[in-house]
Formats: C-alpha cells, structure tokens, sequence
C-alpha cells in the first residue's frame, strides 16, 4: 500500500491540480447569475419547496437508485405482522425523504480578503506560505462539514484567513467527510468534464459533487450549472426525474430565466400542472403575482407576454403540438359520441 | 509407541471394578531413543555441465512463437496500442466473448488455494510455467484509459476489484490494477461507490436569517471560516446507506 500511495502522489503532483482551476471563466459567470441576489432566500421558501417537490415526481426504480454500493448483500426475506410492515412502510417513507432531499441552491462564498496580523519583519524567515489549523472540538459543526479557522501565514508576513480550495482541503484532512478526496478528482476540471457529458451519466457526476464540494462553493456552482445548460441543450430533462437534483435544476432555469425549455419538455409529455407550476415558481422568483385559472389560457399568456424571446421557437413548437394533439382528442370523443 | 502405551493403560484402569481415574503421565518425548541410530553415507556429486543449465531452466527468449511460456521476455508495449488490440479480431480470436481471467486457472493441488503469487516476471523473463492472464499476454497492458481490461477485473456492483482467487493475478499486477483503477475513477471513466450525502437544512435558515438581519452592504464576516459563533449542539444523524 506504501508504494500505491506513492504513485498517487507523484501522479498528482504531475498533473498540476492547482492550475487547472479556470477562475476567471468561473468568475465571469457567478458574475451575471448572482448579480440579482441571494437565490437562497427563494430556495428555502415553504412555497417554492412544495413546488419543486410536485415538479420532481416520485418514481421508486429511480428515487432509490444506487449507482454502486458499498458492500454485495444478498436480499433478505422477513415474514411480519401488519404492524411490523407498516413500520417498513414508514422507513421506506424516511428513506425517500432523505433521497429526495435537494442540495441548496446558494450564491457562491466570497474569498476572504482581511488581513488579521501583517509583520513583514517576519518575511525573510519564511520560505513557503505556512497553513495553521485550530483542531479544537467547540465550533459550530454543519453536518458533514465543519467550520474551523484556517490560517495561512503568506511569504510577505501576512497572516490571512485561507482561501477556499486550501480550506476544504485542510479540513478533509483533519475532519474527513466519508466519500470526499482530499484533493478534487481530475473530472470536474472543466477539459475533463466536457467527454463524461457526453455519456449523459448526469446522475453520478452530481452526486458525486454533492459528496465532494459544498453548496457554495465556486466548484460546486460550476460544475451543476455547467450540467444543467448540457441538459438544457440535449433535451434530456427526464434524466433527472424524480431524483433530488430536478428541483434544483428547475430552479436555475427559472432563476437565469431560460424555462423555455423545461416547459416545452413538459407540455411534450402532456404534464401541463407541472408547466404550471414551473411558470408560478418563475414568477415568485422575480417577485410577481401568481395566476390561477384555465390551464392552457395561463400557459398561453405566458407564451405570448412574459417568455424570454431568445428560446421562444422550442415553446411555440411544443404548443402547436398540444393542439393538434388536443383537436385530435376531440374529434375521436365527437366521433365516438 | 507413545499412543499405544496410553491406550493399554486405558483399557486396563476401564475393566477394573474399582475405576480410579489416574492423571496419566506422558513420558518426555526426546530425540535420544535406543531404536534412532545416526546413519552416514558417502555420496559422490558428479557434477557436469548440461546439469546446470537445466536446473536453471530454459534460456531466456524473445521469441514471439514462446509467448506466455516460461523464459520468454515480454515486450513492452504503449497502452495505446493494447487499446487498439482490445477492439482486434486476435482478441476475438483468443478471448472470445469471455473475461480474460475466465480461460486461467491457477494450479492448486487439492482443495487448498495456493498463496497469491508475488510476480510471474522475474528478471525480464516469465519464471513460471503458468504466468496469471495479464503476464502471459504482451498486448494486455492494465492502463487507466483501458477500460475495457479494467472492468473485466472489478465487481459490477460494488466498482472494486474482484477476488484475487477468481481472476488469478499476481501481486505485482494486482497492485497495477489497483492504481489503475483508482486512476480511472478519479478522471470518471469507471464510477465508483461513495455514501450519499445529505445537508443540515437548520444551517441553511439560520444562514439566511443571518442575511436579512444585517443591512446591506452584507457582512463578509458571515462566510469567512472564521467563525464568531458559539459552540452549538447539532443532532448527529448517522448517515446509513440505504
């Protein structure tokens, strides 16, 4: 194991993990999504969640997928009273609850700036940047993750909180969160990410970057919006159905105001409440009232009055659809009759 | 002679009426004993030539024709081109439709599996008659991109590496697969098991409470990781797969 963990090393240290970060790329597009605000404040909304929640569906097979799983079992056959099975039922209920739980959609954490103590006397003495850990027990701990000060001491003398990517590194190694690397792994680089998407294993990349980054950090942002906007742009929103992670997808298409094609998909498939509802979660968004009323006149004053105009021709398609579909309906019912 | 003396001693206090259980007493067992006398032969070792090369074994060879036999010295070959022999008709020819650890079976004598063997190649050249699946095939060459060798090796369930008894390798080239395959799950060729993971909501209100108490400009202070906080009780949920 010794030598396994040698190669390792040297593998990373070849493969330059700290360039590979394109922070300016990141920067310019947290730029002009959170220009408007703090999404989470919506995202915690009682109504926005139920929402999401209706929007997300509950289908078993997929809900309780696992990709891999820790150890082969076999399945178990147990014979119960009714009791005994209703209290199965009710842990199946608490494992779907967990399962559908959605990552928070947050604004990216700003990189400290403040200097805590500057002694530039010190600077000739110090040959590389010094990283200093408090290990005590007493601080807040969010679950999974903790919140420990970090601390570097710079070459020039500065003694300055650390940046965000040495921070989640540090504290992996002191406080490891099981399932999470130390350092990134190599597929959420931008150049890596793009041939996995191609697969379209939508699923496992987002679930592994639940494991890996935290909700507000620039990696995590990144890589799920880049996820979202490939999924946008194949169509292939009922990869994500019924999984914990297409509340948050159709947050961020009615957040950036693209849900044109999410509601063209649903209309496809005839989920005209759930078209409804992505229009309502849109408008409670950017602060608009909610309309209630007639399905398809709501949908459709939506198509002529608010639709963004860059992706109105997927929504216009989907809406001619329907009516064909729908005269056809009423003629097979007149014909019958 | 030690059991049989104790069994007649058995048998005897069993048929008296008056049965005393007697501690028995084992005699010491040493080396010295009247029947062991030493013997000493004189052998002759002639010692010739053609001897010593056979104990030695056959001559190293690069010849292709001794592939996989022992003595051969296997080529090196780029994992590029094992890429393109796993797609070739020699493959199909070879292999067919089966993993490639299927067709090998380490020799075990009996019904106890032998120790896993250290390495198959020692000094350049294969030093056993029956080199594991890998070894004894130039062009297989474990590599992080060749995912095709790599996922005959692992469990389809778990994304680990299979039993060493069911795909026979050496540890040499076990360790490679290893490495390998933690290579291939890094760059996300070959997926890989981790625990799900589920977030704290309580933190995520109070983060945005905290946000609409203070005025804006907003507090930095908020979302350094020096935090002001007291030490707060947090439920510990286990984290159970299901």
């Amino acid at each position: 194991m010794a030598a396994l963990r040698k190669n390792m090393q040297s593998f990373r240290k070849l493969n330059n993990i700290c360039t590979s970060y394109c922070r300016t790329s990141i920067a310019r597009h947290l730029k002009t999504i959170f220009s408007k605000g703090d999404p989470l404040e919506y995202f915690l909304r009682g109504d926005v969640e139920t929402i999401l929640r209706r929007i997300t569906g509950f289908d078993p097979e997929r809900t309780f997928f696992h990709h891999k799983v820790k150890y082969a079992n076999r399945p178990t056959y147990k014979v119960l009273t009714d009791e005994e099975l209703q209290q199965e039922y009710q842990k199946g209920e608490e494992i779907k609850e967990r399962r559908l739980q959605m990552p928070p959609f947050m604004n990216c954490r700003e990189e400290p700036d403040t200097i805590i103590a500057d002694d530039p006397d010190i600077a000739p003495a110090i040959d590389s940047n010094y990283v200093f850990v408090d290990i005590s027990e007493d601080y807040e701990r969010i679950k999974g993750y903790s919140l420990r000060p970090v601390v570097i001491r710079h070459e020039n003398g500065q003694l300055k909180p650390a940046d965000w990517h040495t921070f989640d590194r540090v504290s992996q190694i002191y406080f490891p969160v099981p399932g999470r690397e130390v350092y990134p792994p190599k597929m959420f680089e931008e150049d890596n990410l793009e041939p996995l998407l191609k697969e379209e294993n939508y699923l496992y990349i987002l679930e592994r970057a639940c494991v890996q980054f935290e909700p507000d950090s620039s990696d995590f942002i990144r890589v799920t919006h880049r996820i979202y906007e490939h999924i946008a742009a194949h169509h292939c929103f009922d990869c994500l159905r019924s999984t914990r992670f297409f509340g948050p997808m159709a947050f961020y298409f009615a957040w950036i105001n693209k849900i044109e094609p999410l509601l063209a998909e649903m209309i496809g498939r005839d989920l005209l409440v759930d078209a409804i509802d992505l229009i309502n979660l849109k408008r409670i968004i950017h602060n608009q009232s909610i309309k209630e009323g007639d399905i398809l006149k709501i949908i459709k004053d939506y198509y002529l009055e608010d639709s963004n105009k860059h992706h109105i021709e997927v929504l216009r398609d989907a809406l001619n659809d329907l009516e064909k579909r729908l005269e056809a309906k009423m003629q097979k019912k007149q014909e019958s009759c | 002679m030690m059991a049989r003396t104790l069994f007649s001693r058995l048998i005897i206090s069993q048929s008296c009426h008056n049965v005393i259980i007697q501690q028995l007493k084992l005699a010491p067992f040493t080396c010295r004993t009247a029947s062991m006398v030493r013997q000493i032969s004189c052998t002759v070792c002639k010692f010739e030539e053609s001897d010593s090369d056979e104990r030695k074994g056959p001559k190293k060879t690069s010849d292709p024709k001794m592939e996989g036999c022992k003595g051969y010295i296997p080529r090196f070959v780029d994992p590029e081109e094992s890429l393109r022999y796993m797609d070739s008709e020699a493959y199909k020819d070879v292999y067919k439709d089966e993993p490639v650890w299927k067709p090998y079976r380490k020799n075990a004598k009996g019904n106890f599996y032998p120790k896993i063997r250290k390495t198959c190649i020692r000094q350049g050249a294969i030093s056993t008659a029956s080199p594991c699946p890998i070894c004894r095939d130039d062009y297989l060459v474990l590599d992080y991109r060749n995912i095709k060798l790599l996922k005959q090796f692992i469990s389809e369930i778990t994304g680990k590496p299979r039993n060493l008894r069911q795909i026979g390798l050496c540890m040499r080239q076990f360790k490679k697969l290893q490495l390998e395959l933690a290579k291939a799950q890094d760059y996300g060729y070959i997926e890989k098991s981790f625990p799900f993971r589920n977030y704290d909501y309580t933190y995520y209100y109070n983060l945005v409470s905290k946000n609409k108490m203070s005025e804006s400009p907003e507090d930095t202070s908020q979302n350094t990781n020096i935090p002001a906080g007291e030490p707060s009780q947090n439920t510990t949920e286990q984290q159970s797969s299901p």
